[in-house]
């Protein structure tokens, strides 16, 4: 049966929600929503460090772990991206608009210099997200990149929809393609799109076993905000989900500000969720895991001595 | 690293930049102003092969610079790791192992195998190099 998690403002508040939500209802569920409102608020300190202490990285019980930067860096590689700072608009002066094409591009392109080195990592043999995004199919520069070509896009409808001075309900075809197509400076080799959503697998891989667990992301656009939904078909609640919050908060951030439209909220949907039992000590470990997370103080901060 | 990156085999990504260049917004820092240059392109595997530990370690803290579109005398952006040398994130060590790499001509390590450690910071990146730089250049000469 599926179910629904009451929405969250941060993701810490929205991973705990889950957590509990499962681990109460059995410890596995099918077609669990998680909803984000504020993707861009910040964590809570003592939530994040009890996940941080959790999960140091190695092995446990035969399952690896990976810290929570880790597990975000290969939906989003944030250190790698210098942020300017300030969002795409149609009308930002070119320097502008050049600071944050340039800030993208340098991204893509580290990127994918380092794909190859990345690829001999735990875990990573098979390619890893932000690959699959940014070079699909994901294991080498020179690749489809689907976050440009959707950054090209909303850019279009984006300069569409202020020709109109509308940039309310736009809706990805349909109405944004007319936005688009009715320009008379839009360039020929602007990039038209059936599908908003990014992909994260081939419909030819017919792998049985280390299929990617993360298939689909979609964003949809309403009242100005972009917002993202991401399919999951096995959420490992514990040793990813976090990570996995984290890593979708960025990648919404960075298309939101390359885009110039407000960020919406992030949706998770685990068509399983999975409190792993088996690995964290079964219903009694997760009960620990609860509280720990419930009752770990967030760090001080040096500068200012208080709760961070 | 250049915008609309077509020579990079990714493809003409973003708007092509307009001709006339507006006053106002944001400006892009003068080139001479940040470390300039395609991060690692002043090297050669011969460099690497000579350089010291300590060599190493400037050179990463430049090819940091690049990446970040610094200046050279800028703070870097980390904090101190205990062994006295910069700290860096996990994704920004590999790049500058890979970037290496591509400077050596082929991959210095298998990150399945390398010790954590040595990708928390500069000194243990340093070091990391330097010990896999040794060990291709002792296999080659006993060959």
């Amino acid at each position: 049966m599926s179910m629904y998690v009451p929405t969250a403002s941060t993701i810490s508040q929205a991973w705990l929600a889950t957590l509990d939500a499962v681990h109460h209802a059995g410890g596995r569920k099918v077609n669990v929503l998680t909803t984000v409102s504020e993707p861009e608020a910040e964590e809570d300190g003592g939530i994040r460090a009890a996940v941080d202490a959790l999960l140091i990285p190695g092995h446990k019980q035969g399952t690896s772990i990976q810290s929570v930067d880790t597990v975000a860096n290969t939906i989003f590689p944030a250190s790698l991206y210098n942020d300017p700072g300030f969002a795409w608009s149609p009308d930002l002066a070119p320097n502008g608009a050049g600071r944050l094409d340039l800030a993208a591009s340098d991204l893509f392109e580290a990127y994918g210099e380092m794909l190859p080195l990345l690829c001999t990592a735990d875990g990573n043999h098979l390619g890893t997200y932000f690959g699959r995004m940014s070079t699909w199919p994901g294991k080498k520069a020179g690749g489809v990149n689907q976050l440009a070509d959707r950054i090209k896009y909303l850019r279009l409808t984006r300069k569409g929809s202020s020709r109109t001075q509308n940039v309310a309900d736009i809706a990805i075809g349909g109405e944004a393609l007319a936005a688009v197509t009715d320009q008379p400076d839009v360039a020929e080799d602007a990039v038209y799109i059936d599908d908003i959503g990014l992909q994260t697998y081939a419909p030819t891989d017919r792998r049985l076993r280390g299929f990617p667990c993360l298939v689909h992301i979609d964003l949809t656009l309403l009242d100005g905000r972009l917002s993202m939904l991401a399919v999951y078909r096995h959420q490992y609640l514990i040793t990813k989900a976090y990570g996995n919050l984290v890593g979708l908060s960025r990648l919404l951030s960075f298309l939101a500000q390359q885009t110039g439209f407000a960020v919406g909220e992030l949706a998770v949907q685990a068509t399983l969720a999975d409190t792993e039992r088996s690995t964290f000590g079964g219903k009694s470990g997760i009960d620990k895991i609860l509280s720990t997370v419930r009752t770990t103080p967030a760090p001080l901060r040096l500068s200012q001595g208080v709760p961070a | 690293m250049t915008e609309n990156s077509a020579a990079s085999g990714i493809g003409k990504l973003f708007f092509p930049p307009a001709e006339d260049a507006a006053v106002g917004g944001p400006s892009v820092p003068a080139a001479d102003a940040i470390a300039a240059g395609r991060p690692g392109a002043a090297l050669s595997a011969a460099d690497l092969e000579s350089m010291s530990e300590a060599q190493l370690q400037a050179e990463i803290l430049t090819l940091l610079a690049q990446l970040q579109r610094r200046r050279l005398a800028e703070p870097a952006i980390g904090q101190a790791h205990p062994d006295g040398t910069l700290g860096v994130d996990s994704m920004t060590a590999v790049w500058v192992v890979a970037t290496l790499s591509k400077v050596y001509g082929r991959k210095l390590v298998n990150l399945s195998k390398v010790d954590r450690d040595s990708l928390r910071s500069v000194g243990g990146l340093a070091g990391l190099v330097r010990h896999a730089v040794d060990g291709f250049s002792q296999s080659v000469g006993a060959a």
